[in-house]
């Protein structure tokens, strides 16, 4: 039912408001790459006060970024396929399943999930250099083909879709495998939404790991691209943040894409009330 | 079913680049694969790679391949690289580094790789800086150091003689708080905070503290020593510039925004901001006491050869005794502002001929190179430069005395060094 | 009430089959790449943290519990903890209380909802570093919020040579870079409420706030144990907009425990003890989750 219109105006008016203050930093960063070098070091206008377009190009053909898209892209694309498969399996087998030690390894991996990364990175390192996959998409996907957030959130989505539907699935002769993929995962759709959000952030904000397994042109991502602005003896500000923009550019787009699945009104539950 | 070809799928095309591994190919058609990781990056990293394309061309037998690897996370690549044998050949990293690298254990000698005559004719204290037990780890390949820079067009608001910087600390002082009286502006720059690792405060402080005639470790690097007469003159002449209230604590970037006077910066900032000034600037040698010296920090990068094979290991050396004759030096100084690492070069009509006339704003940080110091090369550097800079900070802050400040850096420091 | 199907399961002790070997296909696959990345290195790095290595030499000397006592004798580290909860603190409750406000402000018909959305999310896609340097330019005493406060007659602090000031500030900044992130999670458990509840409560007379409070809130309640989840393992870690925005300063007021890990193993080549700090603060935001679970009803919401 139509909410009133002091109660639709009120909700426009506050939305308006944070809308500005989460804004506001991201107009520094554009007013920035238009910038010469100079008035990166003097500048102090929020507003663009010089209009020098061309900083894009000039970001761009710093390095071979198209080359480093590709890569991009080639790891994002098997990161979140991978959250999206292997997560779910296991998300399922913790949130329905049965199985002894279910609790201790589903607190194993919570506890690993509270292990800063630094501590792993070295380790991990040496596995996938023993492994032969420096400088490889083998190492960029593969050590991150799985990953505990997405267990989780997807285990407490499946804890929340009612059991009735299941069993009556059952009923009907459905295997557990069957229920899990002609049940769970349609109802589950806004669950897998927001995982892809997260884990394509995830793929394509990731810095470190990629830096240390890469070391030619051929496999290197954006991000590395991008770090090669902050040198040893000062930033280039405005190459920085013309690059920075146009990299988050896709992120933009994949969640502008997957948000739609979080929409009220296509049938979630399957309740009919 | 639908869904369940979809994930099938999805598990296939996982697999396939899990076995695809396509991995960059080794040494081509015999030539012998250098690897270099340096962490230059825009313009010195395009200088680098010509000269490397010039080396490439005319030596069929080895390849160069060089590699960009950010500084912040250099040390951290290669920590990860070492313990898995996937080591360059070549590191050129920050000299400070280069103690705790050494620690690998698997460092070249340079001594036998390098021609003598160029080993003689290194700036000495870089390659003292570079000796480790007995073995020559490192070689310098750019230097830089700290000179006093200053705003010409601040100096003349202030009715300073833009073409008059400063030559000792009493003058510095002066001219300074005639600045922020005139233009309400802080007249220099000073580096007050700790921040994470300590090391932009020790480093501006040392080329004080050896101006005053202080050292800052004994020379085998076991004990401080910059609690003496000369390391509180130090300290009191920064006291003297917070107090005044020309050198604000914590406001250290105020030069570079064209709203400070003047500063002590690196010979770096000449080159970045040659082409296309923010405001117009000078530059002139540090200042010291009337009955101090001249002295300046050093820094820079230092080319260290891992013994990956023998192979590899010469063909390094090859690359870096020709990289250390002087045509490449004079190059490569020429093309990037960085300071000649060779003597000869420095001094070398040629050389200042194109710095009088490309660059003349670059000539106090080039005649400075003689009376330059580098810093302590013990790996335990970056650990002592942090407690040192902790203890200090409280007296710039004006939370202790110049002599308490002193004592208990000292302490900390000793303490760090006996703990190992 | 419809009757409910009755269900044989099956009560024995035995393990039912068809689930075991249906777990253990479905496990297998994350478990195996988590096991290996992720778990195996985790148990490679305990060990690490009862050696002195600084990250260089070849050989690691091992020392007992040592890195562990001079931890809890640090005054540094404990500075670092009491950082670290006050942060903690407020990151989990304004995460909590912004990403619900903007989720539920954004689960309505309402015109331009998906604009709104993508502004919301512009701070999650953001680079840390560009985040932070742009909060730090306008928390400058001379800078845009202080200008602003001018205006409302309030004199602005020194924001980041202030030590309290300086928290608040890394935790507002936190807050408004992951909102977007807050909200989609909220926006996701939202979709799976059962709307017949709440056209019975308005039938019922109840008012908004009390829909939200009784109906909303409980219902949410497994979301927001993961929200908060998230927060803690933020806070507990957060690294890089610490580094840019503070450094750690002014003098250890922002030396929250993921920058004082970071400068420990990697700035001043203590891997050894850097990496203890790492396993303390893994117990302590476990500690602190377990009693949230238990306290949340093992993450289950109310049925």
């Amino acid at each position: 039912m139509r909410q009133s219109l002091s109660v639709r105006l009120g909700r426009h008016a506050i939305l308006l408001i944070g809308s500005l203050a989460v804004v506001l930093p991201f107009l520094w960063m554009f007013t920035t790459s238009l910038q010469s070098r100079a008035e990166t070091y003097t500048n102090t206008s929020i507003l663009p006060t010089s209009w020098h377009w061309e900083n894009y190009a000039h970001a761009w053909e710093a390095a071979p970024f198209g080359q480093y898209y590709i890569s991009s892209v080639i790891m994002a694309v098997g990161i979140v396929s991978g959250h999206l498969v292997l997560d779910a399996l296991s998300a399922y087998a913790f949130a329905r399943l049965n199985f002894p030690g279910r609790n201790a390894i589903f607190m194993v991996l919570l506890a690993a999930l509270m292990v800063p990364t630094f501590v792993t990175i070295i380790p991990a390192y040496t596995i996938v250099a023993d492994l032969g996959w420096i400088d490889s998409y083998a190492g960029l996907i593969v050590p991150r083909l799985a990953d505990v957030f997405g267990i989780i959130l997807l285990r407490q989505y499946f804890m929340s879709i009612p059991q009735e539907i299941e069993d009556a699935a059952r009923i009907d002769g459905c295997s557990r495998i069957g229920t899990f993929f002609r049940i769970i995962v349609p109802l589950s759709m806004p669950a897998f939404a927001t995982l892809a959000i997260f884990s394509f952030l995830f793929a394509w904000n990731d810095f470190l790991w990629p830096l240390l397994v890469t070391n030619t042109d051929e496999v290197r991502t954006i991000q590395i691209g991008l770090s090669s602005f902050v040198g040893r003896y000062g930033t280039s500000w405005n190459y920085l943040m013309a690059g920075t923009l146009t990299a988050t550019v896709p992120s933009i787009i994949v969640f502008l894409f997957f948000q739609r699945a979080l929409v009220r009104g296509i049938a979630t539950t399957g309740l009919k009330d | 079913m639908h869904r369940k070809t979809l994930i099938l799928g999805a598990a296939g095309l996982v697999g396939a680049l899990t076995l695809a591994g396509c991995s960059a190919s080794e040494t081509s058609d015999g030539a012998t694969e250098v690897t270099v990781w340096h962490y230059w990056d825009g313009a010195n990293a395009d200088a680098f790679d010509a000269l490397v394309k010039e080396y490439n061309d005319s030596h069929d037998d080895v390849k160069i391949a060089p590699s960009n690897v950010p500084n912040a996370d250099f040390l951290t690549k290669l920590r990860a690289s070492a313990t898995s044998r996937t080591l360059p050949d070549i590191a050129i990293g920050d000299l400070v580094w280069v103690p705790q690298i050494a620690q690998l254990g698997n460092l070249a000698d340079l001594e036998g790789s390098v021609p003598a005559d160029t080993l003689t004719d290194i700036n000495s204290a870089l390659t003292t800086f570079g000796s480790i037990g007995g073995k020559q780890v490192s070689l310098p390949v750019s230097a830089n150091n700290l000179g006093y820079m200053y705003n010409k067009t601040l100096f003349t608001e202030a009715g300073l003689d833009p073409e008059a910087p400063p030559t000792t600390w009493e003058e510095l002082l002066d001219q300074a708080k005639i600045i922020t009286e005139k233009t309400g502006k802080p007249g220099y720059d000073l580096f007050t905070q700790a921040g994470d690792n300590g090391e932009g405060l020790t480093w501006n402080f040392q080329v004080n503290l050896w101006q005053a005639g202080g050292e800052f470790l004994t020379d085998d690097n076991s004990a401080a020593a910059f609690n003496t007469p000369e390391g509180r003159k130090a300290l009191q002449f920064w006291m003297d510039l917070i107090d005044s209230g020309t050198s604000p604590y914590a406001k250290w970037g105020e030069f570079e925004k064209g709203q400070g006077g003047s500063a002590q910066e690196g010979s770096w900032m000449v080159g970045i901001w040659a082409a296309d000034p923010p405001f117009e600037f000078g530059a002139a040698f540090a200042p010291y006491p009337a009955d101090g010296s001249p002295a300046t920090n050093l820094g820079g990068e230092q080319a260290m050869i891992f013994d990956n094979s023998d192979a590899e290991t010469k063909a390094a050396s090859d690359f870096l005794s020709w990289f250390l004759e002087p045509e490449q030096v004079t190059k490569w100084s020429e093309e990037t502002g960085m300071l000649p690492v060779l003597d000869s070069v420095a001094t070398g009509e040629d050389y200042l001929d194109w710095v009088e006339s490309t660059e003349p704003r670059l000539l106090p940080f080039v005649q400075q190179m003689k009376d330059a110091h580098a810093r302590p090369n013990t790996p335990l550097y970056p650990k002592i430069s942090m407690a040192f800079a902790q203890e200090i900070e409280k007296a710039l802050a004006g939370e202790a005395s110049v002599s308490d400040a002193l004592d208990a850096a000292e302490k900390a420091v000793n303490n760090t060094i006996a703990k190992g | 009430m419809t009757a409910t199907p009755v269900v044989i399961r099956r009560r024995s002790r035995r393990w039912d089959r068809e689930q075991l070997v249906t777990a253990a296909l479905f496990l297998a696959p994350a478990l195996i790449v988590l096991g290996v990345f992720v778990l195996y290195p985790i148990v490679n790095a305990a060990h690490l943290s009862l050696t002195s290595w600084d990250g260089f030499a070849p050989v690691k000397e091992f020392i007992g519990f040592d890195n562990y006592v001079r931890l809890a004798q640090d005054p540094e580290f404990w500075n670092s903890i009491l950082v670290t909860v006050v942060y903690a603190a407020g990151v989990c409750l304004l995460s909590v209380a912004s990403g619900l406000a903007v989720a539920l402000l954004l689960d309505a018909p309402l015109r331009g909802r998906g604009v709104y959305r993508g502004i919301y999310f512009l701070p999650a896609v953001t680079s840390s570093v560009a985040a932070a340097i742009v909060w730090k330019y306008m928390l400058d005493p001379a800078g845009f919020v202080n200008s602003v406060l001018a205006q409302v007659g309030i004199t602005g602090p020194d924001w980041l040579q202030d030590r309290w000031f300086a928290l608040a500030a890394l935790t507002m900044l936190t807050v408004w870079k992951n909102i977007g992130l807050n909200a989609v999670l909220y926006l996701t458990a939202l979709q799976a409420l059962p709307q017949g509840i709440y056209e019975a409560a308005q039938l019922d007379g109840a008012s908004l706030w009390q829909r939200l409070r009784h109906l909303t809130f409980p219902l949410l309640a497994p979301m927001t144990f993961f929200v908060v989840v998230q927060a803690l393992i933020t806070s507990f870690q957060a690294f890089d907009l610490v580094y840019v925005l503070t450094g750690g300063g002014p003098r250890g007021g922002t030396d929250v425990l993921g920058m004082f890990m970071y400068r420990t193993a990697f700035r001043l080549g203590e891997f050894g003890y850097g990496t203890a700090i790492a396993f303390v603060t893994l117990l302590l935001v476990l500690g602190v989750t377990l009693v949230q679970w238990k306290a949340s009803g093992s993450g289950k919401a109310d049925r």
